[in-house]
């Protein structure tokens, strides 16, 4: 419906309709997710979803990699190279994992085998798939953990003896090695603090621009989304509500929404304490029309009974309010 | 004779150690080592104000939080509790003169740790936690939840009167309706209304002290202002005396009169909130307020001149000023020494090598600590390297007293390490800058 | 609770759900049996020479009757209630002191805590028959001791298992919540603790009474606990064995053996069966590490 050709340059993916069910196939109540995404996410690109617990955001990274649980619906089209990664059979996304599109995740530890070495990290994966020698597998490896600030004595250790940071670091150089295109980060910075967030940060932006590789960067945290995205999706109640450039969401936002939640950001010139009112919505009765509505200080009648159509600012900001409907 | 308290809390050279050796063998053989969390730390919250403690994970500020409810035994220090300007003078006075018996006296009398009818302050200290999802019995409804606490600590006379409370409280944390949510378990609720459970749990029974340890950490950022609001309510309504331990720079500056900056179990700097963002005095918080993301791509800045590197492991402190092999503000008498050397040579061993020699090399560090000193097996080109990099005016290269070289070693040795201290009254941060 | 009966009508189609029914119908007739045992028969199981020693099956003896001339259908119905009641008491009376024991010790912690481990786990070491037969030698036949033997064996499990999941428990921030409000000990373990730690109970409780059973079943195969002339299935198979080598002479041996080993097995499997299943559904990161 919404499928957008902003430029004339070739997504790297592409999310089409997509629509996310949990729970489709037993008796629990079904979980509505994730309803209508689009996004196309460019090379080199930094792409930011931002929303609440509850918004659907997680989801759809995982949905990319197929990594939702099995009694789950989805309808949609996730392309990367005239490929629907939904329909491929799992054989085929365990090729992509890891080499096209990998993932790093807001507990490094849990992700890390804690018996084996960062040598043997690396070597599964790139045994997994290529067909390096040993040397070169190594070689590769330390490449990479250099890239990300590892000294190379550090190879044979075990994960428990880094520090949170040094771990993430490792979850970016293993995610890296194989020189994918797409990154997903969820959360990658959230247990982090200030400082080490700052430092990973400024690493994700160093290595996309090293291997033009593109960010899918999911995260609640606008202080984050403002320092490294490119562009911007905000999501809320498993739909999309606005996305623009960085620049435009946070200087020119439109939606009620976007704009409770940037005014409720608590920064260092904060004088006054603002927010959100109500809860996230309940995805097993999603309100009817705008999911926002309830929560809405703008809110109208016809909020309550039919979602928005898409209103274009410029090539890149769109909204989906019935404030700007003409 | 209570309004003549102003002192809510004086926390006196408050230690907490962990020991990490619990097998009583290896306890022999090699003599028990401790994780210093609190490392002697000093402050004293007033009255009617929010006292911040703010650092990174590690820094031991929970602990001091945890302490205060007296949820660990302190390892040593006192928690004078509504004390005045007059009993401190005393304590401090019978402390010059060695005055043991005073002490004990008074200690018996005014500290959390030695006095007696702890029942009644349980009531009066009150906690917030971090996780609200963790911190709430999965098994009670938000009403069993909110009725533990009246009924062991007996508010209300009646069964009525106690229902009663339970429903005015969870109105006044904003549980709205309450019939909506009092049979409610934790699992159906939101982050935001698990913490106002929480909340809740605390507030009816009148605490006069709160210690809110991360409250609006785990939340989403769009109800994390609600939260503080609410908080900031309670504190007006009850006449609350608060700490707030918080990682976050930014809500502390919002929310608290006096902020204590924690680093490694020490507080670095501590001050009244404007002052020190006014003007910050050590070289820790200067990075931790640079280090906070602004939500403003226009202001994204690639170079924030961040230190390196994380909280170093407790278990292994570096001597001198703990903080000094990530300050960027470090200079020579800062507490350099043979573990600073030997990371530095470790960390910059591909500008001397090549990959493959590493491999197969070993190195022979031989650390000294109570000489401050470390010892090389000489290698032509760690000697190069050092000459080279002595001519640089880098302060672990001017922290070196000697240098000998002795047939094959290769000896290095270090000023004595001081650490910086902070004196109440005089100076903000313990820094040598200042 | 709520939650886990939701739970339970999700799975009901799934192995675990079929493993739960299929236990509690064996668990649920022999119950029925144990009740109804009187009214089944018309012999008296305890006396001797109700008819001709060993004769076949008859309709008058529906599984004829033994060398001593007891009738053997009306042992085996008897049994059942024998069997069932030495390990409902025996599991009552594990549970009644494992429990506490474990929630205290596991709550307290230090060196209390590590004297009941080395006891319970000395215990634990020990091969079951082995300690029930030591307890029911000093304590002599009848139900209730043997029942005393059994519980024997069972009590450091209950230990173990609520003991080590306390461990886990307390180091919860609720539990830590409740020592901030003041709360006392016993409200503490009990409010807090014990909700949190009971859903271990049901599975070893029916994996107890499996083994139970069998434990029971040894003893008195091997002469101890249920003396005759209570019926007892552990006996009428030691006895039926003795004669199991002498088949030529005596061909109808075969059924006198095969009745009370049948109805242990199936009991056994009964309760191991809901046990099995309970426990798949009581604990799902475990089914979920098998499933993978």
């Amino acid at each position: 419906m919404n499928t957008e050709q902003e430029t004339g340059e070739k997504p790297n993916i592409s999310i089409k309709n997509l629509d996310i069910t949990y729970n489709y196939e037993n008796d629990s109540e079904e979980v509505k997710a994730a309803r209508d995404i689009n996004l196309d996410i460019k090379n080199g690109e930094i792409v930011s979803l931002v929303g609440e617990s509850g918004s659907g955001k997680s989801t759809i990274g995982s949905s990319i990699l197929n990594l939702l649980p099995k009694d789950t619906l989805t309808r949609g089209k996730i392309q990367l190279d005239g490929k629907n990664l939904l329909e491929l059979p799992e054989n085929d996304i365990r090729e992509i994992r890891g080499k096209d599109i990998s993932k790093i995740f807001q507990d490094p530890m849990g992700r890390l085998n804690p018996l084996m070495t960062v040598e043997q990290h690396f070597i599964e994966l790139l045994n997994e798939h290529t067909d390096f020698g040993k040397e070169k597998a190594i070689e590769k490896s330390i490449d990479a953990l250099n890239d990300v600030g590892i000294p190379p004595n550090r190879f044979e250790d075990y994960p428990h003896e880094f520090s949170g940071g040094m771990r993430q670091r490792i979850m970016i150089a293993l995610a890296l090695v194989l020189n994918p295109r797409i990154l997903i980060a969820d959360e990658a910075t959230t247990s982090l603090d200030v400082v080490v967030q700052s430092q990973i940060l400024n690493l994700l932006r160093d290595v996309t621009e090293k291997y033009n590789t593109s960010i899918l960067n999911i995260t609640h945290n606008l202080g984050v989304v403002a320092e490294i995205s490119d562009r911007v999706v905000v999501l809320y109640g498993g739909k999309v509500v606005e996305k623009g450039s960085a620049e435009e969401i946070f200087h020119k936002p439109k939606h009620p929404y976007t704009k409770g939640l940037i005014n409720s950001v608590i920064g260092l010139d904060t004088e006054e304490l603002e927010w959100v009112e109500g809860t996230p919505p309940d995805l097993v009765n999603p309100p009817s029309g705008c999911p926002f509505h309830p929560r809405c200080p703008q809110v109208m009648e016809k909020c309550k009974k039919q979602f928005p159509e898409q209103t274009g600012f410029n090539d890149s900001h769109k909204t989906w309010c019935h404030l700007y409907e003409s | 004779m209570n309004e003549k308290r102003n002192i809510k809390l004086w926390v006196k050279n408050l230690k907490k150690y962990y020991p990490t050796i619990e097998n009583p063998l290896k306890k022999l053989i090699k003599g028990q080592e401790y994780v210093k969390a609190v490392d002697d730390i000093s402050f004293e919250i007033k009255k009617g104000e929010v006292f911040g403690l703010v650092g990174e994970s590690g820094s031991g500020k929970t602990t001091v939080g945890e302490n205060l409810l007296m949820l660990q035994k302190p390892t040593e220090g006192q928690l004078y509790y509504e004390i005045n300007e007059e009993i401190k003078k005393e304590i401090l006075e019978a402390e010059k003169n060695g005055n043991k018996e005073k002490i004990n006296k008074l200690n018996k009398k005014h500290s959390l740790r030695k006095r007696k009818n702890l029942r009644k302050l349980r009531k009066d200290i009150q906690m917030i936690f971090q996780d609200p999802s963790a911190a709430l019995n999965p098994s009670m409804t938000v009403f069993e939840s909110i009725l533990h606490p009246a009924k062991i600590h007996k508010i209300g006379d009646t069964k009525e009167e106690r229902k009663q409370k339970v429903y005015n409280m969870m109105e006044e944390v904003g549980l709205t309706p309450v019939e909506r949510f009092k049979d409610k378990y934790p699992r159906d609720l939101s982050g935001g209304e698990r913490q106002r459970v929480i909340i809740a749990r605390a507030m009816i029974l009148e605490p006069t002290f709160l210690v809110a340890d991360e409250p609006v950490a785990m939340l989403d950022m769009s109800i994390r202002s609600k939260i503080l609001n609410l908080l900031m309510k309670l504190k007006e309504e009850f006449g609350l005396t608060i700490l707030f331990i918080t990682h976050d720079l930014a809500t502390a500056k919002l929310i608290c009169n006096r902020i204590g900056i924690m680093y490694l179990g020490k507080i670095m700097e501590l001050g009244k909130t404007k002052e020190i963002f006014e003007n910050p005095k050590h070289p820790y918080t200067k990075s931790l307020m640079r280090a906070i993301p602004r939500a403003d791509p226009r202001e994204r800045e690639r170079d924030k001149n961040l230190p390196e590197g994380e909280i170093p492991d407790p278990i292994d402190m570096p001597q001198g000023c703990r903080y000094h092999p990530r300050c960027l503000e470090a200079t020579s008498k800062c507490g350099w020494g043979p573990r600073d050397l030997k990371e530095h040579i470790e960390n910059n061993l591909l500008k001397i090598y090549d990959e493959e020699e590493i491999e197969e090399m070993e190195f022979n560090f031989k650390e000294d600590k109570e000489n401050n000193k470390l010892e090389i097996h000489d290698k032509k080109e760690i000697c190069n390297y050092l000459e080279k990099k002595k001519k640089e005016d880098t302060p672990l290269m001017n922290a070196i007293k000697e240098t000998n070289k002795n047939q094959n070693k290769l000896t290095i040795k270090f000023k004595k390490p001081k650490e910086p201290k902070r004196k109440e009254t005089e100076t903000r941060a313990a820094c040598f800058y200042n | 609770m709520l939650k886990s009966l939701k739970q339970i009508r999700d799975e009901i189609n799934t192995v675990s759900g079929y493993k739960i029914i299929i236990g509690t119908s064996i668990v649920l007739f022999f119950l029925f049996i144990a009740f109804a045992a009187p009214h089944l028969t018309q012999w008296d199981p305890e006396k001797q020479g109700v008819g001709p020693r060993l004769e076949k099956p008859s309709g008058e003896h529906k599984l004829g009757t033994t060398y001593m001339g007891y009738d053997l259908f009306s042992r085996t119905l008897f049994g059942t209630r024998t069997a069932l009641s030495v390990v409902l008491i025996a599991t009552a009376l594990a549970m009644a002191i494992g429990i506490p024991l474990g929630l205290i010790s596991g709550y307290i912690g230090g060196y209390s805590d590590r004297l009941m481990v080395l006891i319970t786990d000395a215990l634990y070491s020990f091969p079951g028959i082995l300690l029930a037969l030591l307890v029911a030698a000093i304590l002599g036949g009848g139900i209730i001791n043997a029942a005393l033997a059994v519980s024997v064996v069972y009590i450091p499990q209950y230990f173990r298992v609520i003991r080590n999941h306390v461990m886990s428990v307390k180091e919860e921030l609720y539990v830590k919540g409740a020592e901030a409000i003041g709360s006392p000990k016993r409200d503490t373990i009990i409010k807090y603790i014990l909700p949190n730690v009971s859903q271990s109970i049901p599975v070893i409780l029916t994996l107890n009474a499996a083994d139970g059973v069998l434990t029971l079943a040894g003893l008195s195969f091997l002469g101890f606990g249920i003396t005759p002339p209570t019926p007892s299935w552990g006996y009428d198979l030691k006895t039926a064995s003795s004669y199991l080598g002498l088949a030529e002479s005596y061909p109808e041996v075969w059924y006198w053996s095969l009745v009370p080993g049948l109805a242990i097995v199936v009991l056994i499997l009964g309760f191991t069966l809901l046990g099995e299943g309970l426990n798949d559904i009581l604990n799902p990161k475990l089914r979920e590490g098998r499933r993978r």
